[in-house]
C-alpha cells in the first residue's frame, strides 16, 4: 500500500526509544523531522553523536527505509491502529500546549473525536474507588459527554473505568490513555470496556503495539490525561496517588484541578481533600465544572441539554414504596437498614426494593446493599 | 463335631452375615483359622483360647480348625470374637447343643473374658433382622444401640461367662427394651438465632435453605459472624425423622462416633472440615474403609468455612456425591457407597487475610484479591442455590432489641414447609425442592404467564444463565411453600431472584 512520505518519517522516530524528550533531542539535533528523514547516514551519524551510540545510530539509520517502514504500517493498519504526530490535522490541539508533547501517538478507534469537542476533562481517581466514588465518576463523566464535553481517562479499574462507562452509556466521545502498548487490553476487569471504546471511542497510546506497561509508563501517561484536557477531575484519591500524579502535572500545564470533597479521616478522600486545601476547586456538581470551564452564560444554554429525571414513576409510588426509596441514598444501605428504618419485615423489603430495582430507581450495587440510580437529584 | 453360628461384619453403612464354622477333631493340638481374614482376624485366635481359659474352661487338646464363609468377603476387626469362641465351644461339646440359628453373635473379647462394644452394631442389627434373624447377642455397652431395631430381641452380655450361664438356661436374662434418650441427653449446645442481632436478611435467606435444603454460599469479612450463622442452622432444620434418624446413626455407629450411651441420633449432624482436610478425610475409605466427613454430614450440614483455602482437589471430590446423594469408593478388595446428602454451606472471606476493601486492614494486592475471588467459581458454585453478603451488624442495630425469633419458632415454620414437600413428592424418590431435577421442574412447578416473562426478561438482559432459571425455580417453590401457598406467588419469585446464586460483584471489585 501506498503511505504518505510523512507518515513514514515520524513512524521511523517511532523507532526509536518511546520518550518524548528523548525524541525531540534527537529531532533537535537533526534539526527537524524533515532533515532527519533526507540526511545521508554520514551525516545522520555526525549529527546525532551527541544523543546516540554510533552502533545505535547505525542499527536506527537501517530501518529508515521505505519498504521496511511501509511493510510495518500495513500491518498496524491490518490490526485497526493508526499513529499521530503533531502535524497531523486530528492530533489533539491542546496536547501541543504542555512542554513535552509526544511526537507519535498510536491509536485504535476514531480520532476524529479528539478535536471534535470545545472542551476536555480528565477524570481520574483511586484504583479501589468505593460505591460512591464511582457512582459520581459515571454520573459526571455521563452528564458531562451529554452537554458536549470529551472525557479522558486511563481505563484503569475504579473510577477511570466508571468514568469511561457513564461517557458510553451516555453516548458521549470518551478517550482512554494507555500506560502499555495501544494492542495490549490491560486490565483484565475492564476487558470488554476496551474493546467497546475501540469501536465506540478513541484509545490512546504513546508507546509501539506490544510494549509492555512498567513502573514509569503510567505515570508519564497521566501527563497525556491531563495534557489533552482543559481541567482534570479527581474523584478519589488516596495519599500518594497515581491521580495526585496527575493533579500536579495538570497543574503545572496550567490546567484546572477539580476536586471531589470526602469525609475527614476517610482513607479514599484524603488526596482530594488535600488539593482542595491547595486551591483546587471544591466540586460537587457537574454544575461546578461546567460554570468553570465555559462561565455561566453558556453553561445555562447548555444546560438544555440535560436529560430530565422519571419523576412520573417516583411520583406514582404507593405510600410504603415512597418511604422505602426515600431511605435510599448515594451511599449503599443493606436490606436490614431499610427493615429497621421502615419497621416492614425482611420479604416486605426485599420485594419493596425488587420493585424499585425493577422500575429503575434504585440499583442493587451487592449482594442486599441499594443506592438510589437518580444521582442528580441525590446531590442538588 | 462340627458347629455354625452366625455373626456379621459391615460394608459401607450395612450389615452383611458371616457364618462362622469350627471342627474339633483328633490330631496334633493345633487351632486353625481361614477364609480370607485379615490379620486382625488372625489375632483372633490367641485373644478366644485366652478368654476361655480365664472364664474357667479348658479348650481339649485337638485338632480345631475355624472357617469364616462366605469366602469372597474380606473379614477385617475383632466383632467375630464372640461368635468364634461361642462355635468352639460348641463344637467341642463344652456346652449344651442349642439351636443358634437365628441368633446372631457379635462382640469382641478381652484376654480376660469380658465382651468389649463394637462399631456398627446398628447397621448389623438392622439388616440381619430384616433378613429374619430374631435374636442377638451382643455386648452390653452396644445393646441399647442394638434395641433401636424394633422387634429385634437383643441380649446384653458384658462377659464371656454370662453368654454361657444364659446358654445354659441358668441365667434368666431378659432382651433389651429401648429407651428413648432423656432429654438432657439430647439437649445440644446449639447457638440459637435469638442471640444474633440485626442480619434479618441473613436469617431468611438461612430459613429458606434450612426449608428446602438449599445449598448456601456466605461471603463477607472475616469476624462478620459467617461461622456463627452456619452454627445456627441445624436448630432451625427439621427433626430427623425416624428413617433419617436410622440412617445417621448407622453411620456414627459404623465410625465409632455414636456417644456412649449408644441412642438413636435425633438432632442433624453438622460438620465443619478444616480447610486441611484431605480428600479421603472428606469422602471417606482408607485401607479400613471408614464414612468420610461427606457422610457424617448426611441428613445434615456440611460446613466448609474459607473455602477458596480448601485444595481444589478437595472440592472436586465433593461434585460427584453433591448429584447423587451417595459417594462410591472402589478399593480392590471391595467398593462401598456411603450416603451423602447433605446441605453444603460454604463461607468465604473477600481476600486471603479476610478485610479486603478495608484498605486500612488488607494488605492484599489487587492481583492476590482477584485470584482469591476467581476461586469461587467452577461446578461446586453451580449447584449452590443460595448466596449471601455478610456484613458486621452496623453498631445501630447491636444495640437495638434482638428479633427475638427462636429457632424453635423457626424450625416450627420449617417443619409446615417440610411437610408439604413430603406430600408433593410422596411417589418420587426426592424429599426437597433442592433435589428437583429439570425434567421433574415442569411437572411440579407451575409459573403463570407474568412470572415466565419477568425470568425470560432477566435471562435476556444476561443476569440469569439457563441453569439460573432453574435453581430460582427450585427456590421461589421453597418460599411458596414457607408461605403456605400452593402456587407460586409473585413476591415468592422476586424474593428467590433476590437471594439466587448470582454473580453480583463483592464490594470494591469491579467483575468477580
Ligand atoms: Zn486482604
Amino acid at each position: 500500500m501506498n503511505h504518505s512520505k510523512t507518515d513514514l518519517m515520524h513512524l521511523f522516530l517511532g523507532e526509536v526509544e518511546p520518550d518524548a524528550l528523548f525524541q525531540s533531542k534527537l529531532l533537535r539535533a537533526c534539526g527537524g523531522i524533515h532533515a532527519l528523514w533526507e540526511m545521508s547516514e554520514d551525516e545522520f551519524l555526525t549529527k546525532t553523536v551527541e544523543v546516540l551510540h554510533p552502533e545505535t545510530a547505525m542499527e536506527l539509520y537501517a530501518k529508515r527505509d521505505v519498504g521496511f517502514l511501509s511493510g510495518k504500517l500495513d500491518r498496524y493498519e491490518q490490526a485497526g491502529i493508526g499513529i499521530l504526530y503533531p502535524e497531523h490535522p486530528a492530533y489533539p490541539a491542546q496536547l501541543l500546549t504542555i512542554h513535552d508533547p509526544p511526537e507519535l501517538l498510536y491509536y485504535k478507534g476514531n480520532p476524529d473525536i479528539l478535536n471534535r469537542h470545545e472542551r476536555c476533562i480528565g477524570i481520574v481517581g483511586a484504583r479501589e474507588a468505593d460505591t460512591y466514588g464511582r457512582e459520581i465518576a459515571t454520573y459526571f463523566a455521563s452528564n458531562l459527554s451529554r452537554r458536549d464535553v470529551l472525557i479522558v481517562s486511563g481505563l484503569a479499574k475504579g473510577i477511570d473505568g466508571a468514568a469511561h462507562t457513564g461517557c458510553l452509556a451516555a453516548d458521549g466521545d470518551t478517550v482512554a490513555v494507555l500506560g502499555t502498548g495501544i494492542d495490549i487490553p490491560s486490565p483484565r476487569e475492564n476487558l470488554r470496556l476496551y474493546f467497546e471504546i475501540e469501536e465506540r471511542g478513541l484509545l490512546l497510546s504513546e508507546y509501539p503495539p506490544g510494549y509492555p506497561g512498567g513502573i514509569y509508563t503510567f505515570p508519564r501517561r497521566n501527563r497525556i490525561i491531563s495534557g489533552i484536557s482543559h481541567g482534570v477531575f479527581v474523584v478519589q484519591a488516596r495519599e500518594r496517588s497515581g491521580s495526585l500524579i496527575t493533579a500536579d502535572l495538570a497543574l503545572e500545564q496550567g490546567r484546572q484541578v477539580y476536586a471531589l470533597p470526602g469525609r475527614a479521616g476517610d482513607d479514599r478522600s484524603v488526596g482530594c481533600n488535600r488539593l482542595i486545601k491547595q486551591g483546587a476547586l471544591l466540586v460537587t456538581t457537574p454544575d461546578d465544572i461546567m460554570e468553570d470551564l465555559f462561565g455561566v452564560s453558556a453553561m445555562e444554554k447548555r444546560r438544555t441539554e440535560e436529560v430530565p429525571a422519571d419523576t412520573h414513576r417516583k411520583n406514582n409510588l404507593a405510600p410504603l414504596e415512597k418511604k422505602v426509596y426515600s431511605c435510599v441514598g448515594l451511599d449503599p444501605v443493606s436490606v436490614d437498614d431499610i427493615i429497621r428504618a421502615c419497621k416492614i419485615g425482611v420479604t416486605g423489603a426485599i420485594s419493596i426494593l425488587y420493585r424499585l430495582e425493577q422500575s429503575g430507581l434504585v440499583k442493587q450495587v451487592r449482594r442486599g446493599w441499594y443506592i438510589i440510580t437518580d444521582i442528580a437529584e441525590a446531590i442538588k | 463335631m462340627f458347629s455354625k453360628v452366625l455373626s456379621s461384619a459391615v460394608a459401607g453403612v450395612s450389615g452383611t452375615e458371616i457364618y462362622v464354622e469350627a471342627d474339633v477333631s483328633d490330631g496334633l493340638p493345633m487351632f486353625t483359622m481361614v477364609g480370607y481374614l485379615s490379620s486382625s482376624v488372625r489375632e483372633a485366635s490367641e485373644r478366644v483360647r485366652t478368654a476361655i481359659r480365664n472364664s474357667g474352661i479348658m479348650l481339649p487338646p485337638k485338632r480345631i480348625t475355624v472357617n469364616l464363609s462366605p469366602a469372597d468377603i474380606r473379614k477385617d476387626g475383632t466383632v467375630f470374637d464372640l461368635a468364634i469362641a461361642l462355635s468352639c465351644l460348641l463344637a467341642a461339646g463344652l456346652v449344651p447343643e442349642i439351636s443358634l440359628d437365628r441368633t446372631m453373635i457379635l462382640g469382641e473379647l478381652g484376654l480376660d473374658g469380658s465382651i468389649k462394644p463394637v462399631n456398627g452394631v446398628l447397621s448389623m442389627v438392622h439388616h440381619g433382622y430384616s433378613d429374619g434373624i430374631t435374636d442377638f447377642i451382643v455386648p452390653s455397652a452396644n445393646a441399647r444401640e442394638a434395641a433401636i431395631v424394633d422387634g429385634a430381641r437383643v441380649f446384653g452380655f458384658s462377659r464371656l461367662s454370662e453368654v454361657l450361664e444364659f446358654i445354659e438356661g441358668k441365667a434368666n436374662v431378659r432382651p433389651t427394651v429401648y429407651e428413648a434418650a432423656s432429654e438432657e441427653e439430647t439437649s445440644t449446645d446449639l447457638p440459637d438465632f435469638s442471640e444474633i442481632r440485626g442480619q434479618e436478611m441473613l436469617k431468611r435467606g438461612l430459613t429458606i435453605a434450612a426449608a428446602g435444603f438449599h445449598n448456601v454460599l456466605m461471603l463477607g469479612a472475616a469476624g462478620a459472624g459467617k461461622s456463627m450463622l452456619a452454627k445456627c442452622l441445624p436448630g432451625i432444620l427439621p427433626k430427623l425423622t425416624f428413617q433419617e434418624s436410622i440412617e445417621v446413626t448407622k453411620i456414627y455407629s459404623v465410625s465409632g462416633l455414636l456417644p456412649d450411651t449408644g441412642t438413636l441420633m435425633k438432632n442433624r449432624p453438622f460438620r465443619a472440615p478444616h480447610h486441611t482436610v484431605s480428600e479421603y478425610a472428606l469422602t471417606g475409605g482408607g485401607a479400613i474403609p471408614r464414612p468420610g466427613e461427606i457422610s457424617l454430614a448426611h441428613n445434615g450440614v456440611l460446613f466448609l468455612d474459607e473455602l477458596p483455602e480448601f485444595k481444589k482437589s478437595a472440592l472436586e471430590v465433593l461434585r460427584q456425591p453433591m448429584e447423587d446423594g451417595v459417594i462410591r469408593i472402589a478399593r480392590v478388595q471391595a467398593s462401598y457407597t456411603y450416603p451423602a446428602d447433605f446441605m453444603l454451606v460454604a463461607a468465604a472471606n473477600p481476600c486471603p487475610c479476610g478485610y479486603y476493601p478495608d484498605r486500612k486492614r488488607c494488605r492484599c494486592t489487587p492481583r492476590m484479591v482477584s485470584a482469591y475471588q476467581g476461586k469461587l467459581s467452577g461446578p461446586l458454585l453451580d449447584r449452590i442455590d443460595i448466596r449471601m453478603e455478610v456484613t458486621a451488624v452496623s453498631g445501630d442495630a447491636l444495640f437495638e432489641e434482638a428479633s427475638g425469633e427462636t429457632s424453635e419458632s423457626i424450625r416450627m415454620r420449617v417443619e409446615a414447609a417440610r411437610k408439604r414437600q413430603e406430600e408433593r413428592y410422596a411417589g418420587e424418590k426426592i424429599r426437597f425442592n433442592s433435589q428437583l431435577s429439570g425434567k421433574m421442574l415442569g411437572t411440579y412447578i407451575r409459573l403463570s404467564d407474568s412470572q415466565e416473562e419477568m425470568l425470560h426478561a432477566c435471562v435476556t438482559s444476561g443476569d440469569l444463565s439457563a441453569r439460573g432459571v432453574y435453581r430460582v425455580m427450585r427456590l421461589a417453590r421453597t418460599i411458596a411453600d414457607l408461605s403456605d401457598h400452593d402456587a407460586i406467588g409473585d413476591e415468592d419469585l422476586t424474593e428467590a431472584l433476590f437471594f439466587r446464586n448470582s454473580n453480583l460483584p463483592i464490594e470494591g471489585s469491579v467483575i468477580l
